[in-house]
């Protein structure tokens, strides 16, 4: 490489004394400006009629403002820097691999590979549980990276085009932008948090108090402008310099087009809460409203740049891109087929059970599982059929009589059967599942894992019924509202009372959620239609966070 | 006069004997980093040979009309393991390759033994050791070649040559893929 790791390291603390002089520059004008109207103001009040003509501060005022400026400044400095990995981490909501679920898996190994191929740079990874498309690097003084993906991102790219971007964004970490990026946004980032918050306190306050808000407001602006101008100006030319080293090891400028391509066409994550650290991405996440001061050059520019180097043009990518997952495509067009096709819907299953001489029910299987008195050698009958025979020759009712091994150790129980339920995966997303009652218990977060990744392709069944969902779409929405009591079940985690209502406004399914701790309950079959009603959304990324 | 001259010889030899030594370190700090390379290299190949055995395992059941296929496969572990210069090495390696692949694409046509959870872990792992052979072979190659350079350029090659420094040995691949000729029927 013709960047040497010394250049590397004099650019970077260069810039960190050009930092920190910044900082205690915006300090210093700040504190002796607001000295400067203190004095001249309670001149102005107090000793009116002795002095007239402005008051500038003398030389010994504007030390002592200076030192407590230098002091300020280095003591900012400290603090936003001591734990910015930490905090980055907070506000960007990332989270560790969960090496149990292949894909994460994967991204373990790419990372590993692509830090081989820098020759053994130490880079870790994690993931951002939104339906985005993005990724990013963080990195402190000490040498700790972290390369960190969206969950949305990880289920649109193939493994290549993962590489791809994975190498881009280790050749930022080698270079030494990320620490430098990094330490920017957290040294500058608090500014960004007080302009919202002076910009809305000004709003509702009316007073003088208000005209100091708006100074302090104008100050902050002038740091957001210088902000933008040294991270665009660091950050331009680095992203075209980090997209070369990201071909020259993976030898794939295609793949990284594509890649590319796939996020300029997709949801950036904008609205979300990481204004403050949008330079640290691959793709900014915040809209370009002045593309002087944007944190990236535009993507169509990058683009061109490496289908120059793969001697191919912008419409075989389109197409390549678009003819990516044709399973994914044929899935959504046999939906709409199958939906015209089938109107019946085969009824739930349901049982007549015989008790003290007479036929009782019918009963659902949740409701057999949760009857108690129900023996093997009770005379049980279908729904719809003539047979009488006795429970235990029924197969579907086995697991009712079925001593259950994990029951004791269980951390939650089915808010139907009462029996233990039994911790699962989903997608590689924790879910607890009733095996009874075919139930299952999650929370808001571990569902919108599993509402992102695109893994699995839904039964018919499946599909009808989520295509009749969507049809009743104004009675579901009429009828829960007319239910007199939505508080049926306990939540398993909490013990309170759980509501039932409709998904959402895009999948109209029946569940029941803890208003306390955001837990989920979803019948037998419901993720599955929820999941394949959000998988055909055209929009997905944008409803789910 | 004759002290100018003195000190003027006792600069340029002091200038000379600082060069020397700066360039004997560089040409040091190349043929470290390139060990250090080949040891990467080393690792990974490890990798590679540690998982063939649990993937061997995993493909019997499935794979009762493909033995062949299967004692490929151990035979060019075995003799990957055993190989210890670096010519032999290769070859082995590039052998063991191809046995590989042609196992992939034998298990291409098993649809169970392809959507088996152990064959979908273990074939990713060997996919991304594969890509860590090749990663850590580039890496070796650059750095190798950025020392064969150094020690042959002029002046260093003074030195090279009074402390016996030899060229690094490129790992180079053979992708039989690429290098054969198509048949061509007229």
């Amino acid at each position: 490489m013709a960047y040497s790791f010394i250049q590397i390291e004099r650019e970077k603390s260069r810039f960190i004394f050009v930092l920190i002089a910044i900082l205690i520059a915006i300090y210093f004008f700040t504190s002796w400006t607001v000295w400067f109207f203190v004095k001249n103001y309670y001149r102005y009040r107090f000793y009116s009629e002795a002095q007239t003509g402005l008051y500038i501060p003398t030389l010994i005022e504007t030390g002592i403002v200076f030192l407590i400026a230098l002091s300020a400044a280095l003591l900012h400095f400290y603090i936003s820097t001591a734990d910015m990995l930490v905090r980055s981490f907070e506000v960007l909501g990332a989270k560790p691999l969960d090496l149990n679920y292949s894909k994460h898996r994967m991204l373990r190994n790419i990372i590993d590979e692509v830090s081989i191929a820098m020759g053994g740079v130490s880079i870790n990874g994690c993931v951002v549980n939104s339906a985005s498309c993005n990724a990013f690097t963080i990195s402190n003084f000490s040498g700790f990276a972290y390369i960190g993906v969206t969950e949305g991102l990880l289920s649109k790219l193939n493994r290549s085009q993962l590489e791809a971007v994975i190498g881009h964004e280790a050749a930022h970490i080698v270079r030494g932008d990320t620490q430098i990026v990094t330490t920017a946004c957290s040294v500058f980032g608090i500014y960004e948090g007080l302009m919202v918050g002076i910009r809305e306190s000004v709003l509702r306050v009316r007073s003088s108090a208000a005209l100091l808000g708006v100074f302090i407001y104008l100050i902050l602006s002038i740091v957001h402008i210088l902000n933008k101008i040294i991270v665009s100006s660091i950050s331009k030319q680095k992203e075209f310099r980090a997209d070369a080293v990201a071909v020259k090891l993976t030898r794939d400028p295609l793949a990284l087009a594509q890649s590319l391509y796939i996020i300029s066409k997709r949801w950036h994550g904008e609205n979300t809460k990481v204004v403050g650290l949008s330079s640290l991405f691959i793709v900014s996440p915040v809209g370009s409203s002045l593309s002087g001061f944007s944190t990236h050059p535009p993507i169509e520019e990058r683009i061109g740049i490496l289908l120059n180097m793969a001697h191919a043009d912008k419409s075989a990518l389109e197409s390549m891109v678009n003819n990516l997952k044709p399973e994914i495509k044929a899935a959504r067009r046999d939906f709409k087929q199958m939906a015209k096709k089938s109107k019946l819907l085969k009824n739930h299953e349901s049982w007549f059970a015989f008790k003290d001489q007479s036929w009782q029910g019918p009963f659902l299987f949740v409701e057999l599982a949760s009857l108690g008195w129900l023996k093997p050698d009770h005379l049980i009958r279908r729904h719809g059929a003539i047979q009488a025979k006795p429970a235990y020759e029924d197969s579907r009712l086995m697991p009712l009589f079925r001593p259950h091994e994990d029951q004791l150790h269980s951390r939650f129980s089915c808010p139907y059967c009462y029996h233990g339920l039994d911790a699962t995966k989903y997608e590689g997303a924790d879910v607890y599942k009733c095996y009874l009652c075919k139930g299952r218990l999650l929370t808001r977060d571990e569902l919108n894992k599993v509402l992102i990744r695109e893994d699995r392709d839904f039964s018919q069944d499946i599909i009808s019924q989520a295509e009749l969902a969507l049809a009743e779409k104004k009675e579901r929405f009429k009828r829960i509202r007319e239910i007199k009591t939505p508080l049926v079940i306990n939540c398993p985690n909490c013990f309170r009372k759980m509501r039932r209502k409709l998904f959402s406004h895009y999948a109209p399914v029946e569940v029941d959620e803890c208003g306390w701790c955001a837990s989920i309950w979803l019948d037998y079959d419901e993720l599955e239609i929820i999941q394949s009603i959000y998988d055909r959304l055209p929009n997905k990324d944008q409803i789910i966070y | 006069m004759l002290g100018g001259i003195l000190i003027f010889l006792g600069v340029l030899v002091f200038l000379v004997v600082i060069w020397v030594i700066g360039s004997y370190n560089g040409v040091i700090t190349l043929r470290n980093s390139v060990d250090n390379a080949w040891a990467q290299i080393d690792v990974q190949l490890t990798r590679r040979h540690d998982l063939i055995p649990n993937l061997v395992k995993t493909a019997k059941g499935y794979l009762t009309h493909e033995k062949e296929t299967l004692e490929n496969v151990i035979k060019a572990r075995t003799q990957a393991t055993q190989a210890t210069a670096v010519k032999d090495k290769q070859a082995a390696e590039n052998f063991l390759t191809s046995t590989l692949r042609s196992l992939f694409a034998v298990v291409e046509r098993y649809p169970d033994l392809k959507a088996n959870q152990s064959m979908l872990k273990l074939h990713e792992e060997i996919t991304s050791t594969e890509n860590r052979i090749a990663f850590a072979r580039q890496f070796y190659n650059d750095e190798t070649m950025r020392h064969n350079t150094l020690i042959q350029q002029f002046p260093v090659n003074l030195i090279a040559s009074s402390f016996n420094f030899s060229n690094k040995e490129l790992f180079e691949i053979e992708d039989t893929s690429h290098k054969e000729v198509p048949e061509v029927n007229l």
